[in-house]
C-alpha cells in the first residue's frame, strides 16, 4: 500500500497520539513568557461546581496547586468556596473561567450531566482535570471524554481512589496478573456488591411543587439535559435522583466501588456484553426503585449489583473469585514469574511527570460503562446484548438511544 | 378500539408517591404490569385517555397517568409489537397539534424520543419554529435519526434565533452531509453559538472544502470560540486523515503550527506538531 494513501481510522490515530501523551509538555501558566519561576513548581487551579463534593475535589488534587478561580452556577455558593481558598475570582459561566490561560489544572464536581462536557472543555483550553465520579451520563460521552484526553495530551482522572489501595493488594494483584495474562480462557468469576447503593435514598420525586430558582443559573445548571421547570430536589446532592443528571444510587455509588474491581479484573479496556436486570417498570424521569442488575463479559466474568431494598434477592449464581488453581500448572508457574504491575500514578504525579494516572479517562469510562449498562436494563425492561468494541447495543434501536443521548443546544461533546 | 372505560381504574393501580414526592415504597411490580397490560389492550384509545388525564409537571393529578403512558409505550418495545407501538406513537404526535400546554406537549416529545419512528418526524418537524417547543422537539428528532432530516431542513430557511440554533444544532448531530452549505454560511452568522453549531457539522461531515473557512474561523480572538473552533479543526483534520484527502489535514496541522504561538496555546502547537509527525 502507498504510504501516502494509507487510510487511518480516527480511533486509530487518537490511539497514536495517547501513546505520546508524554509528548505533551506542561508549563504552569503564571510562568509562561516570565522566566521567573521553574516549570511544575507551582500550579494554577480552578475549581468548577462548588457544591458538597467540590471542596474534598481540590484536596484529591495534591499539592503544589494555587487555587486562584471558581464556577458555580449558585452565586452565594462559588462564593463561599472562593473565601474558603481565599481566592476571589468567581464565574458562573465556566466558559469564561476556562478562557484564563494561568489555569493549569481544574477540578470538577458540577452534577454528573456536566462531568463530561466540562472535562472535555478543559482539556481543549489545555488544562488537566481531576473530575469526580461518575464519569458521565450516558456511554458516547465517557467515550468523546477518552477522544478528547488523547487529542489533547491531557491528564485526567477520576475522583475515586479505590483501584490505587487495590493495585497494593497482594491478593488482588493476583488476581489481576491471571486476568491480564489472558491465560484463563473461560472465567467463573462472580462478583456481587450486595446492598449500599442508596437506591431509596437517592430517588428522584414524582410529586413537587415547581418554584422559582432564584439568582441560580438554572438553564446553565440544566445544560445539555432538557429545560426542566425548577423545583429543588433537582439541585444540590438531590440532583441524584433524576436520569437528566446522573443515574440514582446505581450510578454514583457503584463508580466508587466497580472502579477498584474493574481493574482488579483487568477491564480497564472493554466491558460487558449482556447485561439484565429485574426492576419494576421504571420512570421517564425520576430514578426509584430496582433488584438486582447481572453483567457478564465475553469472557464469563459475572459483576452483579444487588440493590437488597427491592424484590428478591440475586440467587441465580455464589460469589467466586478468581483462584490460581484455574489455570493449569504450566499456566500458574508463568503466572508465578509474571512481574507485579507497577504501581499507580496519582493525579499530582500524572500531571508532573506526563505518565498516565491510575484512573485514566479509559479505565473511569468503562467503569461508568457499567453503571450506564445496568441503568439501560432497568429503564428499558430489556435483556441488552452489548458490543464492547463499537459502544452498541445490538438489536434494539431504542435502548441505543440511550447510549448517545441527544443535548440541548448548544452543548455537545464534539 | 373504544377507550376503556375502566382507565381510571387501572391508571389508580399505579403506585402512590411516598411522603416525599418519591415512587420508593410499595412498589409492586406484579399489580403495575397488570394495570399497564390492561391499558395496553385497550389501543391507542387508552393512550389518548391517558395523554388527557395528564397534568401540570409536579401535580398531583400527573403522577399516575405521567407514569403509566411511559409504561405503556415501553410495554410495546418490550413487547416487540411494532403495529402497537407505531399506533401509540402516531397518537402522541397527532397531540402536538391539539391545544395542550408546552409543558405536556414536551412531555409528548421525550416520550416520542423515547419510542417514535419516522412516522413521527413530520408532526415533531411542525415544532421547529416554535421557540418554546423547538428544544423538545429537536432532541427527539436527532434521537430518532430515521426521517429527522427533511423536517429540519425544511425549517432551516424560516427559522431564526432559538430555533435557527436548535436546528443547525441538530443537522450537526445528525452529520447531515446535504447541510454542508448551509453550515458555511452559518460560520459566519451573528450568533455566536450557531456559528460554533456550524463549525461542529462540517466537522462531523468531514468537509474538505470548509478547511479555509474554518481556520479562519479558528483564527478568532482568544477566548471561547477560538477554542472551540480550533477542536472544531482538529476532529476535522482527524476526518481528513482517515479518509482523504490527506493534504487538507497537513494544511490544518500547519496552520496551527503556525499561527499557536502564544505559550499559552503551545498545547495546540505542540499536538499539531505531534500529529505532522505521526501523518
Amino acid at each position: 500500500m502507498n504510504p501516502s494513501t494509507r487510510k487511518i481510522s480516527r480511533r486509530r490515530f487518537l490511539e497514536g497520539s495517547a501513546a505520546g501523551i508524554s509528548a505533551f509538555s506542561i508549563v504552569p501558566r503564571h510562568v509562561l513568557g516570565m522566566g521567573q519561576t521553574p516549570p511544575s513548581e507551582e500550579l494554577g487551579g480552578a475549581l468548577i461546581g462548588c457544591g458538597g463534593q467540590g471542596p474534598g475535589t481540590v484536596g484529591g488534587m495534591g499539592s503544589g496547586i494555587r487555587m486562584i478561580a471558581f464556577c458555580d452556577v449558585d452565586r452565594r455558593r462559588v462564593e463561599n468556596a472562593a473565601k474558603r481558598f481565599g481566592a476571589k475570582d468567581v464565574y458562573t459561566d465556566f466558559r469564561k473561567l476556562l478562557e484564563r490561560p494561568d489555569i493549569d489544572v481544574v477540578a470538577i464536581a458540577t452534577h454528573p450531566g456536566w462531568h463530561p462536557l466540562t472535562s472535555i472543555a478543559a482539556m481543549e483550553a489545555g488544562k488537566d482535570v481531576l473530575c469526580e465520579k461518575p464519569m458521565s451520563r450516558f456511554i458516547a460521552e465517557g467515550r468523546a471524554v477518552v477522544e478528547a484526553a488523547k487529542r489533547y495530551g491531557r491528564i485526567f482522572q477520576i475522583g475515586t481512589y479505590g483501584r490505587f489501595n487495590a493495585s497494593r493488594d497482594p491478593k488482588q494483584i493476583l488476581i489481576h496478573k491471571i486476568m491480564a495474562s489472558g491465560l484463563l480462557k473461560e472465567c467463573q468469576a462472580v462478583h456481587i456488591k450486595r446492598g449500599g447503593l442508596k437506591v431509596a435514598e437517592w430517588s428522584g420525586m414524582v410529586r413537587y411543587e415547581v418554584s422559582d430558582p432564584g439568582d441560580r443559573e438554572w438553564d446553565l445548571y440544566c445544560g445539555p439535559a432538557p429545560l426542566r421547570p425548577f423545583h429543588a430536589h433537582r439541585f444540590g446532592g438531590t440532583h441524584r435522583g433524576y436520569w437528566d443528571y446522573e443515574g440514582g444510587g446505581l450510578a454514583d455509588m457503584a463508580q466508587h466501588h466497580f472502579d477498584p474491581i474493574n481493574w482488579v479484573y483487568a477491564k480497564d479496556a472493554t466491558s460487558p456484553v449482556q447485561v439484565e436486570a429485574s426492576a419494576p417498570p421504571a420512570h421517564p424521569e425520576a430514578c426509584g426503585m430496582w433488584g438486582w442488575v447481572e453483567l457478564r463479559y465475553a469472557d464469563g466474568l459475572t459483576f452483579v449489583m444487588d440493590s437488597d431494598e427491592w424484590g428478591d434477592r440475586y440467587d441465580r449464581q455464589t460469589e467466586r473469585d478468581v483462584r490460581l488453581e484455574d489455570l493449569s500448572p504450566i499456566d500458574q508457574q508463568k503466572i508465578r514469574e509474571m512481574p507485579d504491575p507497577e504501581p499507580l500514578v496519582g493525579f499530582a504525579e500524572a500531571v508532573k511527570t506526563r505518565q498516565q494516572p491510575g484512573g485514566h479517562a479509559e479505565a473511569a469510562h468503562r467503569t461508568a460503562t457499567l453503571m450506564h449498562l445496568a441503568n439501560i436494563a432497568i429503564r428499558t425492561g430489556r435483556k441488552i446484548t452489548y458490543d464492547p468494541k463499537k459502544e452498541q447495543i445490538l438489536g434494539d434501536a431504542e435502548a441505543n438511544r440511550l447510549v448517545n443521548q441527544p443535548m440541548r443546544a448548544p452543548w455537545r461533546v464534539v | 378500539m373504544a377507550r376503556t372505560e375502566e382507565l381510571p381504574k387501572f391508571v389508580e393501580q399505579m403506585p402512590d408517591s411516598d411522603r416525599r414526592g418519591m415512587l420508593t415504597e410499595n412498589i409492586d411490580q406484579q399489580k403495575i404490569e397488570a394495570a399497564v397490560t390492561a391499558i395496553y389492550e385497550g389501543g391507542p384509545a387508552n393512550i389518548q385517555g391517558l395523554i388527557d388525564m395528564l397534568g401540570e409537571p409536579g401535580t398531583p393529578e400527573d403522577v399516575k397517568p405521567h407514569y403509566a403512558l411511559h409504561c405503556v409505550l415501553n410495554r410495546a418495545l418490550i413487547a416487540h409489537d411494532e403495529p402497537a407501538r407505531r399506533a401509540f406513537c402516531e397518537t402522541l404526535a397527532a397531540n402536538l397539534g391539539r391545544d395542550l400546554s408546552n409543558a405536556k406537549k414536551a412531555y409528548l416529545c421525550q416520550e416520542l424520543q423515547w419510542a417514535g419512528h419516522a412516522e413521527v418526524a413530520p408532526a415533531l418537524g411542525q415544532l421547529l419554529l416554535d421557540e418554546d417547543l423547538v428544544e423538545p422537539a429537536a432532541m427527539a428528532l436527532v434521537a430518532i435519526r430515521e426521517g429527522a432530516l427533511a423536517p429540519l431542513r425544511a425549517a432551516l430557511p424560516k427559522a431564526d434565533g432559538k430555533c435557527r440554533l436548535n436546528i443547525i444544532h441538530g443537522l450537526a448531530a445528525l452529520g447531515d452531509v446535504e447541510s454542508a452549505a448551509a453550515f458555511q454560511d452559518a460560520l459566519e452568522d451573528d450568533d455566536r453559538e450557531v456559528r460554533l453549531a456550524a463549525g461542529a457539522g462540517l466537522a462531523k461531515i468531514g468537509a474538505g472544502n470548509a478547511v479555509d473557512a474554518m481556520l479562519k474561523a479558528a483564527d478568532a480572538k482568544p477566548g471561547w470560540e477560538r477554542i472551540q473552533a480550533t477542536k472544531h479543526c482538529l476532529v476535522l483534520a482527524e476526518k481528513l486523515l482517515a479518509d482523504g484527502p490527506k493534504d487538507l489535514a497537513i494544511k490544518i496541522y500547519q496552520h496551527l503550527r503556525a499561527t499557536r504561538t502564544d505559550p499559552s496555546e503551545q498545547y495546540v502547537r505542540e499536538l499539531a506538531d505531534h500529529a505532522l509527525g505521526a501523518a
